[in-house]
C-alpha cells in the first residue's frame, strides 16, 4: 500500500521532467486507460456518503453517521487517484482544450474538498464539513458530465433532445453539407472526390450511421457494397440492374422515388455522374483520367473544378453585414436617393439618385457613407456632380457589385476610386466624357466583368488595349451599324 | 409633400406589427389583402411581405437577389409558325407534299386540320448565325446577327390548341378566364420602383388586342389595382390621363391642391386613414399625368435611333412599342408586355398565309425587337432587363387543309406539343439553345418545357420563387403556376 | 467562459415547464376552436382531401380512425400515449416528427391534441354547417339600443370596452340610407324636408319611401348581377353580343315587388320546370344562360358546355351556399367535408338543360320585347285568339288577322337563352370526371345533394327544382346566412364573415355569431324572406345610424371596424359613384329597363379579334342612364367600372374588393362623364346660386355634399375659382388675340365654376359612404 503510494507521487512530481521520452508517454497513456474504469470509484462512494450524510440527521439512521467520514476519505483518494490517470490519459492529447482544463481542476477539486471534509469532521467541525462535502458533491457533478463531453463529444447529452427543446435552449439544430471542389479532373477519384461526396449530402441523412433505412447506408465503400434489405443496390456496370441508379431515377411523383419527395432532389448532373460511375464498373479507386471521361461527363466535372463563377457575386453569400440603420435609410431618401432592399432578410439594399431633386454633393454622398457597407448596387445614371465633391469618397461603398454613371458628369480624374472596389463586376460609363484616361483604372478592377463606353470619348485603340489587358472583360462600345441597312424586300 | 409623409406617419402609428399580431389572436384572424387595400394601414401580408395600404404599388423585396429587375415580353399573338423562323428540319423539306402518316393524327385535335393533310417542308431557307451557330431563316435578317445574346427554348410545349386558352395558360397560368395575369403577379409580389408610372404596362399593336381580350393582362381575383394598364399610342396614353381641353398643368395642380386641402380637413373631421391614402393617391395621379406622357413621348428621340427602330411617330406600330418598352424600361417599369396580333397563319386567306401575311409580320418585328435588344444593350440595361419573346403554342409541321381540301395560300394549323420561343438579358445564358424537337419538329425530344415552367422560370430570374408567390383565394393559396412548374435552370447564368 | 452549464440550466427550466404544462387543469377541448385550426393549418394538406399521405387523412372522424398504411389506425380515441399521431407531432426524429419539413407543433398545440384524443377524440361540424339555434337578444338595457341588432352589438363592444358612437347627424344619415337603399343621394329638399320633421318616426317615414321608390330594385340588381355574371356578351375570344337584358330587367322588377327570397331563388334556378310556368318564371332562369359560349373555329362545343355546367354549379355554391365548392371539381375538398364525387352528383342537377354551346344565336331562347311593344304584342295577340276563337272566318276577317300578324312580325324581338330541360328520352349520363378532367370518366352519378348537409325535401323532385327548393329549405343550414351576411356587407362594408365567398372552415369566424344566426333564422320564419323586411330591420338599428366618425381610442383598439363602434364608412361602387355624379348635377335619366346603353367611351377601347362590333354612343337621354344599364362587354369592361373594382363578368364574383388608386382619380377628374355633370353642375350654380361668388359655390356644395361647407372648405373653393377664372380669363385674351372667333373659347365665368364642381366631385366626402 505504502509503496503504490509513492511510486504514484513520484510519477506525479517527476511526469513533466521525463514525459520527453518516447516510451514514458507509452507508459503514461498506459496507465491514463484506467482514468474511465477508475472514475466510477469516487462517483460511487461519494455520492452513498453524502446520501448516509444527509439520512443520518434523521434519528433511525443514526447508525450511518459513523461510515460517512470513512467513505469520505476513500472517496476523496480514488477522486485524486483518477485525477492522476486522468492527467497522464490527456498527454495523448485531442482533447478539447477548454472542456479539459475544467474538467482536469474541477476532478482534482473534488478529491481535495472531500478530503478537507474528512479532515474538517474528525476535527468535528461538522457545518463546515458538510459544506465542503456538499461542493465536492456539485463539482463531481458537473466533472462527470464535462468528462462525458471530452469522450462523446459536446452534443453527447443533447443530440436527440427533442429539437422544439433545443430551441428552447438555445442549442443549434445543425445539418452538415459538403461541397464538392476539385483540384484537378483528371487526377480526381471519382468514388472518393465526387461520388460518396454526392451521396455524402443526398442520401447519408437516412442511410448512414445515425439512421438506416432500408438498413440501407451510404457511408462508405464496405456498406454500399453489402445493400440494403432487398439485397444488392449496385451491380458494377450494369446500370439498369442497381438499385441505386433505378430508385434516383424514378418520376418525382413516383412513390418508391430517391430522395423521397421533401428531400432536396438529385441534380440532373449527379445522376448522369452517378450512372456513369456504374456504367464504369463501380470503380472506387480509379481517376478521372483513368476512366477517359466523354466530353458531357469532364464539362460537368469541369463544373466542380472551375466553378463557372457564382451567378451572383460573392458578395451576397456575406453573413457578418449588419441590416443598414432605418434611420439612416429615411436619412438618404431625404437627399434624394431611393433605397431598395435588395432580397428578403437581407442586409444589402440598392440606391437610386434621382437628380431631379438635387444636384448630387457631399451632403447625398455623406448620406451613402453611412450605408457604406450595405449598398451593393448604386444608381447614378444622369447624375451631375458638384465641381467640390469629393467624389473619392465612393470607394468607402466597399460592396458595390454593379455602379451605374451612365450620362452623369463624372470625368476622368474622378475615377481613380473605381480601383478600390474590390467587388465590382458592373460599370456602366455610356454618354460620359471619360477618355482613354480611365482604362488604367478599370484594368485595376480585379472583378470587373461588363464595362459600357458607348458613347464616350474613349478611342478605339484605347478599347483595344483594354480588350487584350483584360481579356475576359465584356466591353460594349455601341452600334455596329449595319443593323440599320439591308431589310429584305417586300414582295407584292 | 407634407401631407403624404403624415399620412405614412399615421399609418405607421396604427399598424405595427405587434397590433398586427394582436389582432389576430383576437380572433378575427389574419387580414385579408383585399380588406388592406380597402384602405388603411401597414399590415403583414400572407406571404410575410409589411404592405401599406397608401401605396399599393410600393417597391417590395423579392425572395432572394434577382437577376433581372424588370421584363419585356414581347407576345406574338396568334403564334408565329417556329418552322419558318427557328427549328430547322430539312428532313420536313424531304417529306414535303407526302401525306402525314396517321401516327401523328391519332387521338390528337387540331383546330382545322380535318383528314389526311400533307406535310410541308421549310417555306424559306436556314443559315447559321453568330458563334452560336443558331439556325435562323431568312425572314429576320437583322435579327440573326444579334443570336448570339440570346436562348432559344426549341422544345415549349403547352396544353391549348386555341388562342384564348392558350394565351391564359401562358399569361395566367390557367386556361380559363378569372386569374391574374403574370404582371399582375409580379407588380403584387415586388411593386414597382417608380410610382409616377404604372407598374404593368401594356403595349398593343397589330389592330386588335389578343384573342383572350384584356383579360390576358387582368388581375383576377388579386385588387384591381395590379391589372396591367394599356398605354394606347392614339390618344391618352393613359385613359383620362389628360385635363380637359382649357385647363393647364398649373390649374390641374392648384384644383387637386384644393382637394386634398378639404380632404384634409374631411380627415380631421373623420378620422379615417383612407382619407389619407385618397390624398396621396390624388398627389401621385397628378405626378402620373407629368411622367407617363413624357415616358410616352417618342418624337424627341435622336433620329439614328428612329432609323434604327424604324419608328414613326404617333403610329401604333410594333417599333414604335419596342421603343416605348426601352423608354419604360429606363425609366424601371416593372413588367411591359407587349403584344403584336397577326401571326395566326391558317393560310385561309393572304393576310394570314405563310407565304404573304407571315412576310410582313417578320419584317413588322425583325428590326424593331434586334433594335431593342442591342439598344438594351448599350445602355447596360440588358444586364439586368429580361426579354421574353413567342406565341402561345406552335405550328404543325402539316399543311392545313380547311374542310378537308387543299387551300390556295400556304398555312399552318395551330400545334400545342412544340414551338419556340427566345430569352435574352436578365440573367438567360446568351448564345445557347435548349431542348430539340424530333426530325420533323413535331414534338419536342430532348429538354421539353412546359408554359408553366416558362413562368416558374421568369419568376425566378425576377428573384420570385414561384411556390411562395402566392394569394389566399377562396381558401385556398393559388399561385401564378398553379401546381406545377419546375424552373429551367439550364438557361440560366 | 464555458457554454455548457449555461444550457443546462435552460434545459432544466424548459423541463420545468413542460412538467408544469402536463399537470394543467384538464377541460373539455372545443374541437372547432382549438383542434380543426391546428389540422386546417398544419396538417390537411397532406393529410386531407386532397393527399392522404400514409393513407391517413383527418376530413373526416371515421377517415381519421380508420388503420392507415401501417395498418393500425393513427388516432386511438382515449390512448392518446398509444396514437401514432400524437408519437409523430413529438418525435426527436426530424425525418419522422410532423409536419414533415416544417417547424414542429408547439407544446400547447400537442398539449391540445393529447388532452383531445384522451376525451374521445370526438369531431364537431363546422359551425356554418349547422343549422343556426334560436338565439334571443341579450337583454337591452340601454336607451341606445332601437331593435334586436343593438343588443348583440352592444354587448360585444361592452366586452371590449367600446361604446358606440352617437347618432349620425340626419344630412349625413339620409344621404347613406339613400345611398345603401336606392343607390342615389338625396335631393337638397329631401334633405331639408327630413330635417324639418321632427315626428318620432321621421326616419322610419323616409326609409319606407325608400324602399318603395323603383330606384331600389334597380340598385339592388346592381348587387345581383356580379353574382349572376351578368353581361352583353358571351365571352372568350369572338365575344359577340348576346341579348340577356330582359333578365337585367326582371332582377329589378323581383326586387321592386320584393318577391321573396326563396322564390327568388327557386324561380331562377327552376323556373321552367315549375308546374305550367309563367313568361317570367322562365325569363328568370337565363340567371344560368349568363355563362360564357365559345364561338371560336375548331372548339369542341361539349367541352365548353361542360365548362358552362360547371359554372353552373360553382356559382350556385357561391351565391347560396358560400362554400368554395369549386375545389371539389378535381378532388375531395382539401378542408371541407365535400367529396369528389358528390361534386358530380350536384352536377348532375345541371347536366339536363338543352344548351349545348352552339352558335350563333343560343338555343333555347324566347322570343323577348321591349315593354311597350310588349304591351302591344300582348292585345294583337289577344285580339287574333278572340278572332280564332270566335271562329268566324269571313274574308274581312282574313284579311284582319293577316294584317295584325304583319304588324307583329313588325315588332322587335331579342332572342333571350332561358333554361330547358332535355326531354326524358334524350337525358344525359353523369359521371365523375377524374381529376376534374371532363374526357376522363369516372363511375356514373345521379342527382343529389352532399352527404354532409341536410338531405333534400322529402317531396322534392330529384331535378333543379328539387335542389332549389332544398336551398331554401329550413333545414339548410347556409342559404339564409349568406344572404343576410351578404346584404350586412353591402350596407357595412363586411359581412359578418368576412370572407362573404367562404363560410366553410378556411373563411373568417363571424365577428357576431349570435347576431348572424339570430337575423338569418327571423329572415326566414318572421320575414318570411322578405328582403325589404331585412333591409328595413338593418337600417333601423341603432348600430347602422351611428356617426362613421372614428375615435381615435376606437381606431387604435379596433382600426377595421370589426366590431361596429361607428357607422360604416367605405367607398361607393362604381354603380353608385357614376349615377351619383348624375344626379347631383341634374343629368341623371330615370329611365328604367331596356336593351343596354352606350354612355361615353374612350375611342379605340373595343378591339376584339373576329369581330366587326363597334361601340356606338348612346344619344338623348340613354346618354345619362344608371350604371347598371351600361353594355358590359366581358373582354373589355366599361373603363371607368373597372377602375373602380366593377367586375368583368366572366365568373360570378361574390364581393369586389375595394381598392383606391391613381388612376381612380383620373376617372373621377378627368372622365368626360364627370366632365360633362361639373359642367352642368356648374351651369345651376350659376343660374340658380345666387347672385354672390360665395352663394353659388356654397349652393352647389351643398347640392353635392348635402351638407353646408366649412369656412375654411368655402375659402379653399373660392380661391380655386378665381385662380381658375383668372386662367380662363387669360386664355379668353390669348383667343381673342391669335383666332378671329373667340366663341371657341370658354366663358370665364362658367369654365372657373367647372372648375370648382369638378373639384367638389372629387372630394373624399362625395367618394365615400359617410
Amino acid at each position: 500500500m505504502k509503496k503504490i503510494r509513492y511510486t504514484l507521487f513520484f510519477l506525479l512530481l517527476a511526469s513533466p521532467a521525463w514525459a520527453q521520452s518516447e516510451e514514458s508517454n507509452q507508459l503514461l497513456l498506459f496507465f491514463g486507460r484506467f482514468h474511465p474504469l477508475l472514475v466510477h470509484l469516487p462517483i460511487g462512494i461519494l455520492l452513498l456518503a453524502y446520501c448516509m450524510e444527509l439520512l443520518s440527521k434523521k434519528p433511525q439512521f443514526q447508525s450511518m453517521k459513523g461510515a460517512v467520514p470513512f467513505a469520505l476519505l476513500w472517496g476523496g483518494i480514488f477522486a485524486l487517484l483518477s485525477a492522476l490517470v486522468g492527467f497522464f490519459l490527456s498527454t495523448g492529447g485531442g482533447y478539447a482544450t477548454d472542456t479539459l482544463f475544467w474538467h482536469q481542476w474541477l476532478g482534482i477539486s473534488v478529491g481535495v474538498f472531500a478530503i478537507l471534509a474528512y479532515i474538517l469532521k474528525k476535527r468535528s467541525k461538522t457545518r463546515a464539513s458538510f459544506w465542503l462535502f456538499t461542493s465536492s458533491i456539485l463539482c463531481l457533478f458537473v466533472t462527470g458530465h464535462l468528462g462525458g463531453n471530452l469522450t462523446h463529444g459536446n452534443d453527447y447529452l443533447t443530440r436527440y433532445m427533442p429539437t422544439s427543446l433545443k430551441k428552447i435552449a438555445g442549442i443549434p439544430i445543425e445539418t452538415v453539407k459538403r461541397e464538392i471542389v476539385l483540384e484537378n479532373v483528371d487526377e480526381a477519384v471519382l468514388y472518393t472526390d465526387v461520388i460518396q461526396p454526392i451521396l455524402t449530402n443526398k442520401c447519408v441523412s437516412c442511410h448512414g450511421s445515425n439512421k438506416m433505412k432500408g438498413e440501407l447506408r451510404l457511408d462508405a465503400k464496405e456498406w454500399i457494397l453489402k445493400g440494403g434489405e432487398t439485397g444488392n443496390v449496385l451491380l458494377a456496370g450494369n446500370v439498369e440492374k442497381s438499385e441505386l441508379f433505378h430508385r434516383i431515377t424514378l418520376p418525382e411523383e413516383h412513390d418508391d422515388v430517391m430522395p423521397p419527395s421533401g428531400k432536396t432532389p438529385l441534380e440532373k448532373t449527379e445522376i448522369q455522374l452517378i450512372e456513369w460511375w456504374i456504367a464504369n464498373k463501380a470503380s472506387f479507386d480509379q481517376t478521372v483520367a483513368q476512366l477517359q471521361a466523354p466530353k458531357e461527363i469532364y464539362d460537368i466535372l469541369n463544373e466542380y473544378a472551375h466553378p463557372s463563377g457564382p451567378s451572383q457575386s460573392a458578395v451576397f453569400a456575406m453573413t457578418d453585414i449588419q441590416p443598414a440603420n432605418p434611420k439612416h435609410l429615411s436619412q438618404l431618401e431625404e437627399a434624394g436617393f431611393r433605397v431598395f432592399p435588395i432580397a428578403q432578410e437581407s442586409p444589402f439594399v440598392e440606391v437610386t439618385y434621382q437628380q431631379k431633386v438635387q444636384p448630387f454633393g457631399n451632403a447625398q454622398l455623406k448620406a451613402l457613407e453611412k450605408v457604406a457597407s450595405q449598398v451593393v448596387w448604386l444608381n447614378l445614371s444622369g447624375t451631375q456632380f458638384e465641381k467640390s465633391l469629393e467624389i473619392q469618397n465612393l470607394a468607402t461603398l466597399k460592396h458595390l457589385v454593379r455602379l451605374r454613371l451612365d450620362n452623369s458628369s463624372i470625368r476622368d480624374d474622378q475615377m481613380k476610386f473605381v480601383e478600390e472596389l474590390a467587388w465590382l463586376e458592373y460599370l456602366n460609363l455610356y454618354g460620359t466624357s471619360v477618355t482613354d484616361n480611365v482604362l488604367s483604372h478599370l484594368q485595376a478592377i480585379p472583378t470587373l466583368q461588363h464595362v459600357f463606353l458607348w458613347q464616350s470619348k474613349v478611342s478605339p485603340q484605347g478599347i483595344q488595349r483594354l480588350k487584350s489587358a483584360k481579356s475576359e472583360l465584356k466591353v460594349d462600345t455601341g452600334f455596329t451599324h449595319h443593323t440599320i441597312k439591308n431589310s429584305p424586300q417586300k414582295e407584292s | 409633400m407634407k401631407i403624404y409623409k403624415e399620412a405614412i406617419h399615421k399609418k405607421f402609428e396604427l399598424e405595427t406589427r405587434r397590433h398586427f399580431l394582436r389582432k389576430c389572436t383576437s380572433g378575427i384572424g389574419a387580414l385579408a389583402l383585399g380588406s388592406l387595400l380597402g384602405g388603411c394601414g401597414k399590415v403583414i401580408d400572407q406571404m410575410g411581405q409589411m404592405r401599406d395600404a397608401a401605396r399599393p404599388m410600393k417597391a417590395l423585396p423579392p425572395h432572394f437577389a434577382p437577376k433581372a429587375k424588370r421584363i419585356i415580353y414581347l407576345h406574338m399573338a396568334g403564334s408565329p409558325s417556329q418552322l419558318e423562323l427557328f427549328d430547322y428540319k430539312p428532313e420536313l423539306q424531304k417529306l414535303d407534299g407526302l401525306d402525314c402518316p396517321p401516327s401523328l393524327l391519332e387521338g390528337k385535335r387540331f383546330a382545322f386540320i380535318q383528314g389526311v393533310p400533307k406535310m410541308l417542308g421549310p417555306q424559306y431557307s436556314f443559315a447559321q448565325h453568330g458563334q452560336s451557330g443558331a439556325w435562323v431563316s431568312d425572314r429576320l435578317p437583322h435579327f440573326s446577327k444579334v443570336v448570339d445574346d440570346v436562348a432559344f427554348l426549341k422544345a415549349m410545349h403547352t396544353d391549348e390548341f386555341n388562342h384564348a386558352p392558350a394565351q391564359l395558360l401562358l399569361h395566367t397560368g390557367g386556361p380559363r378566364l378569372g386569374r391574374p395575369s403574370m404582371g399582375s403577379w409580379v407588380t403584387y409580389g415586388l411593386g414597382t420602383e417608380n410610382e409616377n408610372l404604372p407598374g404593368f404596362v401594356v403595349l398593343v399593336s397589330g389592330g386588335t388586342t389578343p384573342s383572350a381580350g384584356k383579360s390576358v393582362w387582368g388581375s383576377g381575383f388579386l385588387p384591381t389595382v395590379y391589372q396591367g394598364v394599356q398605354c394606347r399610342s392614339k390618344g391618352d396614353p393613359v385613359l383620362y390621363l389628360s385635363d380637359p381641353e382649357g385647363m393647364n398643368r398649373n390649374l390641374r395642380k392648384k384644383s387637386i391642391e384644393a382637394i386634398n386641402k378639404i380632404n384634409q380637413e374631411t380627415y380631421e373631421e373623420f378620422g379615417d386613414p383612407e382619407t389619407l391614402t385618397r390624398i396621396s393617391q390624388y398627389e401621385m395621379a397628378f405626378k402620373m399625368q407629368m411622367s407617363v406622357p413624357e415616358a410616352m413621348d417618342i418624337s424627341k428621340e435622336p433620329d439614328y435611333i428612329h432609323q434604327m427602330y424604324g419608328t414613326e411617330p404617333g403610329k401604333a406600330s410594333f417599333a414604335n412599342n419596342c421603343l416605348l418598352a426601352r423608354r419604360l424600361a429606363e425609366r424601371d417599369v416593372r413588367f411591359i408586355q407587349l403584344y403584336h396580333w397577326g401571326w395566326d397563319s391558317h393560310g385561309a386567306g393572304k393576310a394570314e398565309a405563310l407565304d404573304h401575311g407571315f412576310k410582313d409580320r417578320c419584317q413588322e418585328v425583325d428590326q424593331a425587337m434586334t433594335a431593342l435588344l442591342q439598344d438594351l444593350k448599350v445602355r447596360g440595361l440588358l444586364d439586368e432587363t429580361l426579354v421574353v419573346w413567342g406565341g402561345e403554342f406552335g405550328r404543325t409541321p402539316m399543311r392545313e387543309n380547311r374542310g378537308g381540301q387543299e387551300m390556295v395560300f400556304v398555312g399552318r394549323d395551330h400545334h400545342l406539343e412544340a414551338f419556340t420561343i427566345w430569352m435574352a438579358g436578365g440573367g438567360v445564358k446568351p448564345g445557347i439553345t435548349y431542348g430539340e424537337t424530333d426530325e420533323i419538329g413535331y414534338y419536342g425530344v430532348k429538354d421539353r418545357a412546359h408554359v408553366h415552367d416558362l413562368q416558374a422560370t421568369i419568376l425566378h430570374l425576377l428573384g420570385m420563387d414561384h411556390e411562395k408567390l402566392t394569394y389566399q383565394f377562396q381558401g385556398r393559396p393559388f399561385r401564378l403556376t398553379d401546381v406545377h412548374g419546375h424552373l429551367i435552370k439550364d438557361i440560366i447564368s | 467562459m464555458i457554454a455548457i452549464p449555461k444550457y443546462l440550466t435552460r434545459f432544466t427550466v424548459s423541463l420545468f415547464t413542460m412538467t408544469v404544462f402536463s399537470c394543467e387543469m384538464q377541460q373539455k377541448v372545443d374541437f372547432n376552436a382549438e383542434i380543426r385550426p391546428i389540422i386546417n393549418s398544419k396538417c390537411i394538406s397532406c393529410h386531407g382531401g386532397v393527399k392522404k399521405s400514409g393513407g391517413f387523412s383527418l376530413l373526416f372522424r371515421s377517415e381519421a380512425l380508420a388503420p392507415t398504411e401501417s395498418g393500425s389506425p393513427a388516432i386511438l380515441p382515449g390512448e392518446p400515449e398509444n396514437s401514432e399521431l400524437i408519437k409523430r407531432i413529438q418525435h426527436h426524429d426530424p425525418e419522422l416528427r410532423m409536419p414533415l419539413d416544417a417547424s414542429p407543433l408547439s407544446d400547447k398545440e400537442i398539449r391540445l391534441l393529447t388532452q383531445w384524443i384522451e376525451q374521445g377524440a370526438e369531431w364537431e361540424d363546422h359551425w356554418a354547417f349547422v343549422s343556426p339555434k334560436p338565439v334571443s337578444p341579450p337583454e337591452p338595457e340601454d336607451l341606445w339600443v332601437q331593435n334586436a341588432i343593438d343588443p348583440f352589438v352592444l354587448d360585444q363592444l361592452q366586452d371590449n370596452g367600446l361604446q358606440p358612437n352617437p347618432k349620425a347627424d340626419k344630412a349625413t344619415l339620409l344621404r347613406r340610407v339613400s345611398l345603401d337603399l336606392t343607390g342615389i343621394p338625396p335631393s337638397p329638399e329631401q334633405v331639408r324636408h327630413f330635417e324639418e320633421d321632427t315626428s318620432g318616426n321621421a326616419y322610419e317615414k323616409v326609409v319606407d319611401r325608400l324602399l318603395a321608390s323603383p330606384q331600389y330594385g334597380e340598385r339592388w340588381a346592381a348587387m345581383w348581377l356580379d353574382l349572376a355574371r351578368y353581361a352583353d356578351s358571351k365571352g372568350y375570344e369572338a365575344d359577340r353580343h348576346r341579348d340577356i337584358w330582359r333578365y337585367r330587367d326582371w332582377v329589378i322588377e323581383a326586387f321592386n315587388q320584393d318577391m321573396p327570397f326563396d322564390q327568388f331563388t327557386i324561380e331562377q334556378l327552376a323556373g321552367d320546370l315549375l308546374p305550367n310556368s309563367t313568361r317570367e318564371q322562365q325569363i328568370a332562369t337565363a340567371f344560368h344562360r349568363n355563362t360564357m359560349t365559345n364561338d371560336e373555329g375548331g372548339t369542341d362545343d361539349e367541352e365548353f358546355r361542360v365548362a358552362a355546367v360547371l359554372d353552373r354549379v360553382n356559382t350556385t355554391w357561391d351565391v347560396w351556399q358560400g362554400v368554395t365548392f369549386a375545389c371539389v371539381q378535381c378532388h375531395s375538398h382539401p378542408y371541407d367535408p365535400f367529396r369528389h364525387k358528390e361534386y358530380y352528383q350536384f352536377y348532375a342537377f345541371f347536366n339536363q338543360t338543352e344548351d349545348s354551346d352552339k352558335y350563333p344565336d343560343e338555343p333555347p331562347f324566347m322570343l323577348v320585347y321591349q315593354q311597350e311593344e310588349d304591351g302591344q304584342r300582348k292585345q294583337i295577340q289577344a285580339y287574333l285568339d278572340s278572332l280564332t276563337r270566335s271562329g268566324e272566318t269571313t274574308r274581312k276577317s282574313q284579311r284582319q288577322i293577316a294584317r295584325k300578324e304583319e304588324e307583329l312580325k313588325q315588332l322587335k324581338a331579342y332572342k333571350l337563352p332561358v333554361m330547358k330541360e332535355l326531354s326524358v328520352e334524350n337525358s344525359r349520363k353523369t359521371h365523375v370526371f377524374d381529376r376534374g378532367n371532363w374526357l376522363t370518366h369516372g363511375e356514373e352519378v345521379w342527382a343529389n345533394v352532399p352527404g354532409s348537409l341536410p338531405s333534400m325535401p322529402a317531396d322534392a323532385p330529384a331535378n333543379r327544382l328539387g335542389m332549389a327548393q332544398w336551398l331554401v329549405s329550413e333545414e339548410n343550414p347556409l342559404t339564409a346566412r349568406v344572404t343576410v351576411n351578404r346584404f350586412w356587407g353591402q350596407l357595412f362594408g363586411k359581412g359578418f364573415v368576412e370572407t362573404q365567398e367562404d363560410f366553410g372552415s378556411q373563411g373568417f369566424k363571424p365577428t357576431h355569431p349570435e347576431l348572424l344566426d339570430y337575423l338569418a333564422l327571423h329572415f326566414i320564419h318572421e320575414q318570411k324572406w322578405s328582403v325589404k323586411k331585412l333591409l328595413k330591420m338593418m337600417v333601423m338599428s341603432a348600430t347602422y345610424q351611428q356617426s362613421s366618425k372614428v375615435r381615435p381610442e376606437v381606431l387604435d383598439k379596433d382600426p377595421y371596424n370589426y366590431l361596429l363602434a361607428r357607422g360604416p364608412r367605405f367607398r361607393l361602387t362604381a354603380e353608385q359613384l357614376r349615377d351619383q355624379a348624375l344626379a347631383v348635377s341634374g343629368l341623371l335619366s330615370t329611365k328604367m329597363y331596356g336593351p343596354s346603353v352606350m354612355p361615353p367611351q374612350p375611342e379605340g377601347i373595343w378591339q376584339v379579334v373576329y369581330n366587326g362590333s363597334r361601340w356606338v354612343t348612346s344619344q338623348g337621354e340613354d346618354r345619362y342612364r344608371r350604371a347598371l344599364y351600361t353594355y358590359i362587354r366581358r373582354t373589355s369592361p366599361y373603363p371607368s367600372m373597372i377602375t373602380f373594382d366593377g367586375p368583368s363578368r366572366e365568373f360570378c364574383l361574390t364581393r369586389r374588393i375595394n381598392t383606391n388608386t391613381p388612376l381612380q382619380a383620373l376617372v373621377t377628374l378627368n372622365d368626360p362623364v364627370y366632365l360633362e355633370a361639373a359642367q352642368a353642375l356648374a351651369k345651376h350654380m350659376r343660374e340658380k346660386g345666387g347672385e354672390q361668388l360665395q352663394e353659388k359655390i356654397r349652393y352647389g356644395y351643398e347640392k353635392v355634399l348635402l351638407k353646408s361647407p366649412s369656412s375654411k372648405t368655402l375659402q379653399t373653393l373660392t380661391a380655386l375659382y378665381h385662380e381658375s377664372q383668372q386662367h380662363y380669363q387669360d386664355s379668353v385674351m390669348q383667343a381673342v388675340k391669335q383666332t378671329d372667333n373667340p366663341s371657341k373659347a370658354f366663358e370665364p365665368e362658367l369654365a372657373g365654376l367647372t372648375v370648382v364642381a369638378n373639384a367638389m366631385m372629387n372630394l373624399d366626402s362625395f367618394i365615400m359612404k359617410e
